[in-house]
Protein backbone atom coordinates (compact mmCIF):
# COMPACT_ATOMS: atom_id res chain seq x y z
CA UNK A 1 0.00 0.00 0.00
CA UNK A 2 2.13 2.87 -0.93
CA UNK A 3 0.57 5.91 -1.46
CA UNK A 4 2.81 8.32 -3.67
CA UNK A 5 0.79 11.35 -2.42
CA UNK A 6 2.44 10.98 0.72
CA UNK A 7 5.50 10.55 0.28
CA UNK A 8 4.78 13.60 -2.40
CA UNK A 9 3.82 15.48 1.43
CA UNK A 10 6.88 14.37 3.24
CA UNK A 11 8.63 15.74 1.22
CA UNK A 12 7.20 19.18 1.00
CA UNK A 13 7.16 19.33 4.76
CA UNK A 14 10.57 18.55 4.81
CA UNK A 15 11.95 21.24 2.00
CA UNK A 16 9.08 23.79 2.30
CA UNK A 17 7.62 23.80 5.39
CA UNK A 18 10.52 22.75 7.16
CA UNK A 19 12.39 26.23 7.84
CA UNK A 20 9.53 28.37 8.46
CA UNK A 21 8.09 25.94 10.93
CA UNK A 22 11.52 25.05 12.19
CA UNK A 23 11.51 29.35 13.06
CA UNK A 24 8.28 29.41 14.66
CA UNK A 25 8.57 26.27 16.76
CA UNK A 26 12.37 26.09 17.06
CA UNK A 27 11.05 29.63 18.72
CA UNK A 28 12.53 29.01 22.05
CA UNK A 29 11.09 31.68 24.28
CA UNK A 30 7.51 29.87 22.99
CA UNK A 31 8.99 26.67 23.36
CA UNK A 32 9.93 26.92 26.61
CA UNK A 33 7.00 28.57 27.77
CA UNK A 34 4.99 25.02 26.50
CA UNK A 35 6.91 22.90 27.95
CA UNK A 36 7.52 24.68 31.38
CA UNK A 37 3.51 24.94 31.66
CA UNK A 38 2.81 21.28 30.38
CA UNK A 39 4.88 20.61 33.57
CA UNK A 40 2.30 21.81 36.03
CA UNK A 41 -0.43 19.59 33.79
CA UNK A 42 0.75 16.24 36.37
CA UNK A 43 -0.18 18.80 39.28
CA UNK A 44 -3.51 19.93 38.31
CA UNK A 45 -4.13 16.23 37.67
CA UNK A 46 -3.74 15.55 41.14
CA UNK A 47 -5.42 18.66 42.46
CA UNK A 48 -8.55 17.91 40.21
CA UNK A 49 -8.67 14.85 42.50
CA UNK A 50 -9.03 15.63 45.46
CA UNK A 51 -11.29 18.35 44.41
CA UNK A 52 -13.73 15.92 42.95
CA UNK A 53 -13.34 14.02 46.39
CA UNK A 54 -14.01 16.67 48.06
CA UNK A 55 -17.27 17.21 46.19
CA UNK A 56 -18.81 14.35 45.60
CA UNK A 57 -22.50 14.28 46.94
CA UNK A 58 -22.65 11.64 48.79
CA UNK A 59 -23.72 11.61 52.36
CA UNK A 60 -21.70 9.20 54.15
CA UNK A 61 -18.88 9.86 52.17
CA UNK A 62 -19.13 13.87 53.26
CA UNK A 63 -19.83 12.72 56.93
CA UNK A 64 -16.46 10.20 56.88
CA UNK A 65 -13.86 12.90 55.38
CA UNK A 66 -15.36 15.47 57.41
CA UNK A 67 -15.36 13.09 60.66
CA UNK A 68 -11.66 12.04 59.78
CA UNK A 69 -10.47 14.88 58.90
CA UNK A 70 -9.54 13.85 55.74
CA UNK A 71 -11.24 17.18 53.84
CA UNK A 72 -8.73 18.97 55.68
CA UNK A 73 -6.20 17.13 53.75
CA UNK A 74 -8.39 17.32 50.47
CA UNK A 75 -8.56 21.27 50.59
CA UNK A 76 -4.96 21.50 51.53
CA UNK A 77 -4.00 19.38 48.40
CA UNK A 78 -6.58 21.21 46.38
CA UNK A 79 -5.89 24.27 46.94
CA UNK A 80 -1.78 24.00 46.41
CA UNK A 81 -1.91 21.16 43.52
CA UNK A 82 -4.74 23.61 41.79
CA UNK A 83 -3.18 27.34 42.99
CA UNK A 84 0.23 27.31 42.47
CA UNK A 85 0.39 27.43 38.65
CA UNK A 86 2.77 30.66 38.16
CA UNK A 87 4.90 29.68 40.90
CA UNK A 88 5.70 26.05 39.35
CA UNK A 89 5.86 28.18 35.96
CA UNK A 90 8.38 30.51 37.03
CA UNK A 91 10.76 27.34 37.69
CA UNK A 92 9.99 25.16 35.01
CA UNK A 93 10.09 27.36 32.37
CA UNK A 94 13.33 28.84 33.35
CA UNK A 95 15.00 25.22 33.67
CA UNK A 96 13.16 24.49 29.52
CA UNK A 97 14.75 27.90 28.71
CA UNK A 98 18.26 27.39 30.16
CA UNK A 99 18.04 23.80 29.30
CA UNK A 100 17.61 24.93 25.68
CA UNK A 101 20.07 27.98 25.38
CA UNK A 102 22.58 25.86 27.20
CA UNK A 103 23.05 27.91 30.07
CA UNK A 104 22.76 26.87 34.25
CA UNK A 105 18.97 25.20 34.32
CA UNK A 106 19.28 24.62 37.80
CA UNK A 107 20.71 28.17 39.03
CA UNK A 108 18.00 29.33 36.19
CA UNK A 109 15.74 27.93 38.09
CA UNK A 110 16.46 29.20 41.53
CA UNK A 111 16.79 32.30 40.72
CA UNK A 112 13.85 32.51 38.65
CA UNK A 113 11.88 31.36 41.70
CA UNK A 114 13.54 34.01 44.70
CA UNK A 115 12.75 36.63 41.88
CA UNK A 116 8.86 35.78 41.61
CA UNK A 117 8.39 35.38 45.14
CA UNK A 118 9.86 39.36 45.49
CA UNK A 119 7.94 40.97 43.23
CA UNK A 120 4.94 39.52 44.68
CA UNK A 121 2.81 41.35 47.34
CA UNK A 122 4.43 39.97 51.34
CA UNK A 123 3.31 42.46 53.46
CA UNK A 124 6.99 43.75 53.99
CA UNK A 125 8.45 39.79 53.72
CA UNK A 126 5.99 39.17 56.67
CA UNK A 127 4.25 36.67 54.23
CA UNK A 128 3.35 35.17 50.76
CA UNK A 129 0.39 35.85 49.62
CA UNK A 130 -1.52 33.53 47.69
CA UNK A 131 -3.24 36.07 45.09
CA UNK A 132 -0.92 36.04 42.62
CA UNK A 133 1.07 32.42 42.47
CA UNK A 134 -2.25 30.77 40.91
CA UNK A 135 -3.01 31.35 37.43
CA UNK A 136 -2.78 35.52 38.23
CA UNK A 137 0.80 35.96 37.90
CA UNK A 138 1.56 34.05 35.14
CA UNK A 139 2.72 36.17 32.78
CA UNK A 140 4.63 37.98 35.35
CA UNK A 141 6.31 34.19 36.28
CA UNK A 142 7.24 33.94 32.87
CA UNK A 143 8.59 37.48 32.47
CA UNK A 144 10.55 36.35 35.61
CA UNK A 145 12.18 32.78 34.18
CA UNK A 146 13.37 34.66 30.98
CA UNK A 147 14.89 37.70 32.62
CA UNK A 148 16.28 35.49 35.02
CA UNK A 149 18.20 33.10 31.93
CA UNK A 150 18.74 36.08 29.68
CA UNK A 151 21.08 37.81 32.52
CA UNK A 152 22.42 34.47 33.68
CA UNK A 153 23.81 33.75 30.20
CA UNK A 154 24.53 37.15 29.51
CA UNK A 155 27.02 37.02 32.70
CA UNK A 156 28.51 33.92 32.09
CA UNK A 157 29.20 34.17 28.00
CA UNK A 158 30.50 37.92 29.30
CA UNK A 159 32.62 36.08 32.33
CA UNK A 160 31.34 38.74 34.31
CA UNK A 161 32.47 37.03 37.91
CA UNK A 162 34.63 36.50 40.69
CA UNK A 163 38.15 35.29 39.46
CA UNK A 164 39.57 32.81 41.71
CA UNK A 165 43.03 31.94 42.09
CA UNK A 166 44.75 29.48 40.33
CA UNK A 167 44.08 26.03 42.30
CA UNK A 168 40.88 26.54 43.77
CA UNK A 169 38.93 23.83 42.85
CA UNK A 170 36.51 24.41 39.70
CA UNK A 171 33.35 23.78 41.90
CA UNK A 172 34.39 26.65 44.68
CA UNK A 173 34.92 28.74 41.90
CA UNK A 174 31.47 27.83 39.87
CA UNK A 175 29.88 28.66 43.02
CA UNK A 176 31.44 31.88 43.32
CA UNK A 177 30.38 32.71 39.58
CA UNK A 178 26.68 32.77 40.35
CA UNK A 179 27.22 35.52 43.52
CA UNK A 180 27.01 38.20 41.08
CA UNK A 181 24.89 37.33 38.49
CA UNK A 182 22.59 36.01 41.58
CA UNK A 183 23.24 39.13 42.94
CA UNK A 184 22.25 41.75 40.13
CA UNK A 185 18.73 39.36 39.43
CA UNK A 186 17.07 39.52 42.41
CA UNK A 187 18.13 42.84 43.26
CA UNK A 188 16.70 43.99 40.31
CA UNK A 189 13.42 42.33 40.70
CA UNK A 190 13.82 43.72 44.89
CA UNK A 191 13.87 47.51 42.77
CA UNK A 192 11.46 47.17 40.47
CA UNK A 193 8.65 45.84 42.74
CA UNK A 194 10.17 48.37 45.05
CA UNK A 195 9.42 50.90 42.39
CA UNK A 196 5.88 49.02 41.54
CA UNK A 197 5.13 49.80 45.42
CA UNK A 198 4.70 53.75 44.96
CA UNK A 199 2.11 52.83 42.16
CA UNK A 200 -1.74 52.09 43.11
CA UNK A 201 -0.68 48.50 41.77
CA UNK A 202 1.31 48.06 45.04
CA UNK A 203 3.91 45.51 43.61
CA UNK A 204 5.18 44.18 40.28
CA UNK A 205 3.20 41.58 39.81
CA UNK A 206 -0.07 43.29 39.74
CA UNK A 207 1.51 46.13 37.78
CA UNK A 208 1.94 43.27 35.07
CA UNK A 209 -0.96 41.01 35.90
CA UNK A 210 -3.19 44.43 35.66
CA UNK A 211 -1.02 45.91 32.27
CA UNK A 212 -0.65 43.19 29.93
CA UNK A 213 -1.92 39.79 31.27
CA UNK A 214 -6.10 40.62 32.12
CA UNK A 215 -6.39 42.53 28.93
CA UNK A 216 -4.38 39.71 26.68
CA UNK A 217 -6.74 37.10 28.83
CA UNK A 218 -10.00 39.53 28.34
CA UNK A 219 -9.02 39.24 24.36
CA UNK A 220 -8.30 35.33 24.40
CA UNK A 221 -10.63 34.19 27.00
CA UNK A 222 -13.50 35.21 25.03
CA UNK A 223 -15.04 33.31 22.42
CA UNK A 224 -13.60 34.99 19.18
CA UNK A 225 -10.07 33.97 20.63
CA UNK A 226 -11.93 30.48 21.69
CA UNK A 227 -11.97 30.03 18.08
CA UNK A 228 -9.48 31.72 16.48
CA UNK A 229 -7.11 30.63 18.77
CA UNK A 230 -7.48 26.93 18.55
CA UNK A 231 -7.59 26.75 14.88
CA UNK A 232 -4.33 28.98 14.16
CA UNK A 233 -3.25 25.27 15.78
CA UNK A 234 -5.81 23.48 13.91
CA UNK A 235 -4.02 24.90 10.96
CA UNK A 236 -0.20 24.52 11.99
CA UNK A 237 -1.18 20.93 12.15
CA UNK A 238 -2.46 20.73 8.47
CA UNK A 239 1.00 22.31 7.92
CA UNK A 240 2.50 19.26 9.54
CA UNK A 241 3.75 21.37 12.69
CA UNK A 242 2.39 20.49 15.79
CA UNK A 243 0.41 23.29 16.59
CA UNK A 244 0.08 22.05 20.64
CA UNK A 245 2.03 24.66 21.83
CA UNK A 246 -0.24 27.75 20.46
CA UNK A 247 -2.79 25.93 22.80
CA UNK A 248 -1.43 25.83 25.65
CA UNK A 249 -1.20 29.52 26.16
CA UNK A 250 -4.45 28.92 27.28
CA UNK A 251 -3.99 26.66 29.69
CA UNK A 252 -3.76 29.57 32.56
CA UNK A 253 -6.68 30.41 31.19
CA UNK A 254 -8.47 28.01 31.23
CA UNK A 255 -6.99 27.11 34.93
CA UNK A 256 -8.24 30.09 36.12
CA UNK A 257 -11.78 30.01 34.97
CA UNK A 258 -11.56 25.74 36.67
CA UNK A 259 -10.64 27.73 39.80
CA UNK A 260 -12.93 30.50 39.83
CA UNK A 261 -15.54 27.77 39.10
CA UNK A 262 -14.35 25.37 41.58
CA UNK A 263 -14.02 27.90 44.90
CA UNK A 264 -17.82 28.74 43.84
CA UNK A 265 -18.98 25.08 44.44
CA UNK A 266 -17.20 25.05 47.67
CA UNK A 267 -18.89 27.62 48.78
CA UNK A 268 -22.39 26.22 47.75
CA UNK A 269 -22.69 28.54 44.42
CA UNK A 270 -22.46 27.19 41.13
CA UNK A 271 -19.94 27.63 38.25
CA UNK A 272 -20.04 30.81 36.09
CA UNK A 273 -16.69 30.08 33.83
CA UNK A 274 -17.79 27.65 30.60
CA UNK A 275 -14.45 28.37 29.04
CA UNK A 276 -12.44 25.75 31.52
CA UNK A 277 -10.41 23.10 31.96
CA UNK A 278 -13.30 20.55 31.50
CA UNK A 279 -14.66 22.41 28.40
CA UNK A 280 -11.35 21.83 27.06
CA UNK A 281 -10.53 18.42 27.18
CA UNK A 282 -14.19 17.44 26.87
CA UNK A 283 -15.35 19.06 23.60
CA UNK A 284 -12.39 21.12 21.94
CA UNK A 285 -9.86 18.46 22.45
CA UNK A 286 -12.02 15.61 21.73
CA UNK A 287 -11.18 13.73 19.02
CA UNK A 288 -7.54 15.26 18.86
CA UNK A 289 -6.72 18.03 16.15
CA UNK A 290 -10.09 18.31 13.57
CA UNK A 291 -11.90 16.03 16.10
CA UNK A 292 -11.98 13.30 13.90
CA UNK A 293 -13.75 10.33 15.44
CA UNK A 294 -17.01 10.90 12.90
CA UNK A 295 -14.24 10.78 9.93
CA UNK A 296 -12.78 7.28 11.44
CA UNK A 297 -16.34 5.81 11.26
CA UNK A 298 -16.98 7.48 7.95
CA UNK A 299 -14.06 4.82 7.24
CA UNK A 300 -14.97 1.92 8.88
CA UNK A 301 -18.64 2.14 7.60
CA UNK A 302 -18.57 3.26 3.72
CA UNK A 303 -14.89 2.39 2.83
CA UNK A 304 -15.18 1.34 -0.86
CA UNK A 305 -10.85 1.20 -1.16
CA UNK A 306 -9.02 -1.06 0.90
CA UNK A 307 -6.77 1.35 1.82
CA UNK A 308 -9.22 3.08 3.68
CA UNK A 309 -11.39 -0.09 5.65
CA UNK A 310 -7.83 -1.35 6.78
CA UNK A 311 -6.83 2.87 7.81
CA UNK A 312 -10.34 2.61 9.75
CA UNK A 313 -9.66 -0.40 11.82
CA UNK A 314 -5.93 0.54 12.51
CA UNK A 315 -7.22 3.68 13.59
CA UNK A 316 -10.35 3.42 15.90
CA UNK A 317 -8.95 2.51 19.29
CA UNK A 318 -6.20 5.22 19.14
CA UNK A 319 -8.79 7.68 17.82
CA UNK A 320 -10.48 6.93 21.20
CA UNK A 321 -8.19 7.72 22.67
CA UNK A 322 -7.78 11.42 21.21
CA UNK A 323 -4.93 10.06 19.19
CA UNK A 324 -5.45 10.84 16.11
CA UNK A 325 -1.81 10.92 14.28
CA UNK A 326 -3.00 7.36 11.92
CA UNK A 327 -5.86 9.51 10.92
CA UNK A 328 -3.74 12.90 10.13
CA UNK A 329 -1.13 11.06 8.56
CA UNK A 330 -3.37 8.13 6.77
CA UNK A 331 -6.10 9.93 4.98
CA UNK A 332 -3.54 12.10 4.55
CA UNK A 333 -5.57 15.36 6.18
CA UNK A 334 -2.29 17.20 6.38
CA UNK A 335 -1.45 19.37 3.42
CA UNK A 336 -4.33 17.96 1.76
CA UNK A 337 -6.13 20.43 0.18
CA UNK A 338 -9.45 18.38 -0.02
CA UNK A 339 -9.70 18.06 3.58
CA UNK A 340 -8.79 21.18 4.71
CA UNK A 341 -12.61 22.77 4.95
CA UNK A 342 -14.10 20.15 6.91
CA UNK A 343 -10.53 20.09 8.85
CA UNK A 344 -10.98 23.28 9.94
CA UNK A 345 -15.05 23.24 10.21
CA UNK A 346 -15.44 20.44 12.13
CA UNK A 347 -12.87 21.60 14.96
CA UNK A 348 -14.67 24.99 15.36
CA UNK A 349 -18.00 23.16 15.86
CA UNK A 350 -16.04 21.57 18.81
CA UNK A 351 -16.13 25.01 20.27
CA UNK A 352 -19.37 26.83 19.28
CA UNK A 353 -21.59 24.09 19.62
CA UNK A 354 -21.19 22.62 22.91
CA UNK A 355 -20.52 26.43 23.95
CA UNK A 356 -24.37 27.59 22.61
CA UNK A 357 -25.55 24.78 24.26
CA UNK A 358 -24.17 25.69 27.52
CA UNK A 359 -25.15 29.47 27.26
CA UNK A 360 -28.88 28.25 26.14
CA UNK A 361 -28.87 25.74 29.60
CA UNK A 362 -29.60 22.60 27.99
CA UNK A 363 -25.65 21.99 28.86
CA UNK A 364 -24.65 22.90 32.64
CA UNK A 365 -21.70 24.73 32.96
CA UNK A 366 -19.10 22.40 33.76
CA UNK A 367 -17.04 23.11 36.94
CA UNK A 368 -13.89 22.43 35.00
CA UNK A 369 -12.32 19.40 36.50
CA UNK A 370 -9.67 17.99 33.73
CA UNK A 371 -8.52 14.69 32.76
CA UNK A 372 -5.50 13.27 30.99
CA UNK A 373 -5.43 13.67 27.13
CA UNK A 374 -5.77 9.79 26.17
CA UNK A 375 -8.74 8.89 28.54
CA UNK A 376 -11.52 9.32 26.09
CA UNK A 377 -13.65 12.03 26.16
CA UNK A 378 -16.92 10.66 27.48
CA UNK A 379 -15.12 10.35 31.00
CA UNK A 380 -14.22 14.13 31.08
CA UNK A 381 -18.50 14.66 30.36
CA UNK A 382 -19.23 12.68 33.13
CA UNK A 383 -17.01 13.77 35.89
CA UNK A 384 -18.23 17.30 34.98
CA UNK A 385 -21.79 16.77 35.76
CA UNK A 386 -22.95 16.64 32.08
CA UNK A 387 -25.54 13.61 32.02
CA UNK A 388 -27.22 11.54 29.70
CA UNK A 389 -27.97 15.24 27.72
CA UNK A 390 -24.46 15.68 27.42
CA UNK A 391 -23.75 11.74 26.15
CA UNK A 392 -26.35 12.46 23.63
CA UNK A 393 -24.90 16.23 22.33
CA UNK A 394 -21.51 14.15 22.56
CA UNK A 395 -22.73 11.38 19.88
CA UNK A 396 -24.69 14.26 17.83
CA UNK A 397 -21.15 15.79 17.77
CA UNK A 398 -19.53 12.60 16.46
CA UNK A 399 -22.39 12.38 13.93
CA UNK A 400 -22.36 15.68 12.57
CA UNK A 401 -18.82 15.31 12.19
CA UNK A 402 -19.27 12.29 10.74
CA UNK A 403 -21.67 13.64 7.94
CA UNK A 404 -19.45 17.08 7.39
CA UNK A 405 -16.45 15.02 7.08
CA UNK A 406 -18.44 12.61 4.58
CA UNK A 407 -18.49 13.77 0.90
CA UNK A 408 -14.42 14.76 1.43
CA UNK A 409 -13.84 11.65 2.67
CA UNK A 410 -15.73 9.78 -0.21
CA UNK A 411 -13.33 12.08 -2.70
CA UNK A 412 -10.59 10.11 -1.19
CA UNK A 413 -11.98 6.82 -0.88
CA UNK A 414 -12.86 7.01 -4.50
CA UNK A 415 -9.54 7.81 -5.69
CA UNK A 416 -8.24 5.11 -3.39
CA UNK A 417 -10.56 2.35 -5.14
CA UNK A 418 -10.01 3.38 -8.55
CA UNK A 419 -5.95 3.35 -7.75
CA UNK A 420 -7.07 0.09 -6.57
CA UNK A 421 -9.01 -1.29 -9.35
CA UNK A 422 -6.25 -0.19 -11.99
CA UNK A 423 -3.81 -1.91 -9.91
CA UNK A 424 -5.34 -4.94 -9.88
CA UNK A 425 -5.85 -4.83 -14.03
CA UNK A 426 -2.51 -4.32 -14.32
CA UNK B 1 7.47 11.70 22.33
CA UNK B 2 3.67 11.45 22.01
CA UNK B 3 1.71 8.61 22.22
CA UNK B 4 1.26 7.74 18.87
CA UNK B 5 5.12 7.23 18.57
CA UNK B 6 5.03 5.35 21.52
CA UNK B 7 2.36 2.59 20.08
CA UNK B 8 4.93 2.60 16.56
CA UNK B 9 7.91 1.91 18.82
CA UNK B 10 6.16 -0.81 20.70
CA UNK B 11 5.15 -2.35 17.11
CA UNK B 12 8.38 -2.15 15.97
CA UNK B 13 9.95 -3.51 18.80
CA UNK B 14 7.17 -6.48 19.01
CA UNK B 15 8.26 -6.95 15.07
CA UNK B 16 11.86 -7.28 16.35
CA UNK B 17 11.71 -9.80 18.93
CA UNK B 18 9.50 -12.23 16.79
CA UNK B 19 11.92 -12.12 14.20
CA UNK B 20 14.68 -12.68 16.83
CA UNK B 21 16.53 -9.27 15.38
CA UNK B 22 19.57 -7.77 17.14
CA UNK B 23 17.08 -4.44 16.96
CA UNK B 24 16.52 -2.27 20.05
CA UNK B 25 13.70 0.93 19.09
CA UNK B 26 13.95 3.53 21.68
CA UNK B 27 11.23 6.40 21.33
CA UNK B 28 12.36 9.65 22.48
CA UNK B 29 11.60 13.57 21.70
CA UNK B 30 13.50 15.71 19.21
CA UNK B 31 15.07 17.60 21.77
CA UNK B 32 16.79 14.78 23.20
CA UNK B 33 18.40 14.54 20.11
CA UNK B 34 21.77 16.72 21.20
CA UNK B 35 22.12 15.01 24.65
CA UNK B 36 21.83 11.08 22.97
CA UNK B 37 24.09 11.60 20.35
CA UNK B 38 26.54 13.24 22.72
CA UNK B 39 26.44 10.27 25.13
CA UNK B 40 28.07 7.31 24.71
CA UNK B 41 24.77 5.21 24.05
CA UNK B 42 24.71 6.39 20.43
CA UNK B 43 21.85 4.89 17.98
CA UNK B 44 22.71 3.18 14.34
CA UNK B 45 20.01 4.92 12.55
CA UNK B 46 17.16 7.79 13.75
CA UNK B 47 13.93 8.09 12.67
CA UNK B 48 12.00 11.16 12.26
CA UNK B 49 8.03 11.01 13.05
CA UNK B 50 6.19 12.84 10.10
CA UNK B 51 5.53 15.60 13.12
CA UNK B 52 9.28 16.55 13.12
CA UNK B 53 9.75 15.76 9.52
CA UNK B 54 10.40 19.27 8.58
CA UNK B 55 13.36 19.30 11.15
CA UNK B 56 15.32 16.71 9.04
CA UNK B 57 17.36 19.39 6.89
CA UNK B 58 18.73 21.57 10.10
CA UNK B 59 19.34 17.50 11.93
CA UNK B 60 21.02 16.31 8.70
CA UNK B 61 23.22 19.22 9.14
CA UNK B 62 23.70 19.90 12.37
CA UNK B 63 24.62 16.34 12.97
CA UNK B 64 26.46 15.23 9.78
CA UNK B 65 29.81 14.62 11.57
CA UNK B 66 28.13 11.81 13.52
CA UNK B 67 27.90 9.75 10.12
CA UNK B 68 24.47 8.63 11.65
CA UNK B 69 21.60 8.41 8.99
CA UNK B 70 18.71 10.21 9.61
CA UNK B 71 15.32 9.54 8.02
CA UNK B 72 11.72 10.65 7.97
CA UNK B 73 9.20 7.84 8.52
CA UNK B 74 6.54 7.79 5.70
CA UNK B 75 2.97 8.93 6.38
CA UNK B 76 1.44 5.35 5.44
CA UNK B 77 3.96 3.63 7.62
CA UNK B 78 3.57 5.70 10.65
CA UNK B 79 -0.77 6.09 9.97
CA UNK B 80 -0.73 2.50 9.59
CA UNK B 81 1.51 1.77 12.49
CA UNK B 82 3.89 -0.90 10.55
CA UNK B 83 6.80 -1.55 12.34
CA UNK B 84 7.67 -4.02 10.42
CA UNK B 85 8.27 -1.62 7.40
CA UNK B 86 9.86 0.87 9.30
CA UNK B 87 12.03 -1.58 10.77
CA UNK B 88 13.14 -3.20 7.65
CA UNK B 89 13.72 0.15 5.80
CA UNK B 90 16.31 0.79 8.67
CA UNK B 91 18.11 -2.34 8.29
CA UNK B 92 17.97 -1.97 4.62
CA UNK B 93 19.52 1.21 4.48
CA UNK B 94 22.38 0.00 6.87
CA UNK B 95 23.20 -3.00 5.20
CA UNK B 96 23.42 -0.77 1.41
CA UNK B 97 25.48 1.46 3.32
CA UNK B 98 28.18 -0.94 4.26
Amino acid sequence: MENTKGNKLIELIQNKIGPIADKMQGNVYLSSISDGVSATLSVLMAGSIACILLNLSFTWWNDFIANTGLNTMLNIIQTFALNSMSLIAAVTIAYALATKLDTDPLQSAVLSLIAFLIINPSEGGTMIAVDYIGGQGMVAAILCAIVTVKLIKFCYDKNIMIKMPKGVPSFVEKSFQTIIVGTIIIFLFGILNWLCSKTSYGSFVALICGLIQQPFYALAGSVPGMLIIPLCATLLFFCGVHGMFIVSMLFPIFIGNMMTNLNAVQAGGAPTEIFNMGFWATWMAMGGSGCTIGLVLDMLLFSKSKRYKELGKVALVPQICNVNEPVLYGIPVILNSTMLLPFLLVQALHTIIPYLLTVAGILPIMPGYMTAMCIPSIVGLIINGQGIVGVIVMLGMIALGALIYYPFFKVMDNKSYQAEEEAAKE
Amino acid sequence: MGASTSILEGRMNDYAKEKGLDVTVDARSMHDIDRILKSDKKPDYIFLGPQVAYKKATFVEKYKDYGIPIESISFDDYAMMNGESVVNKALQALKDAE
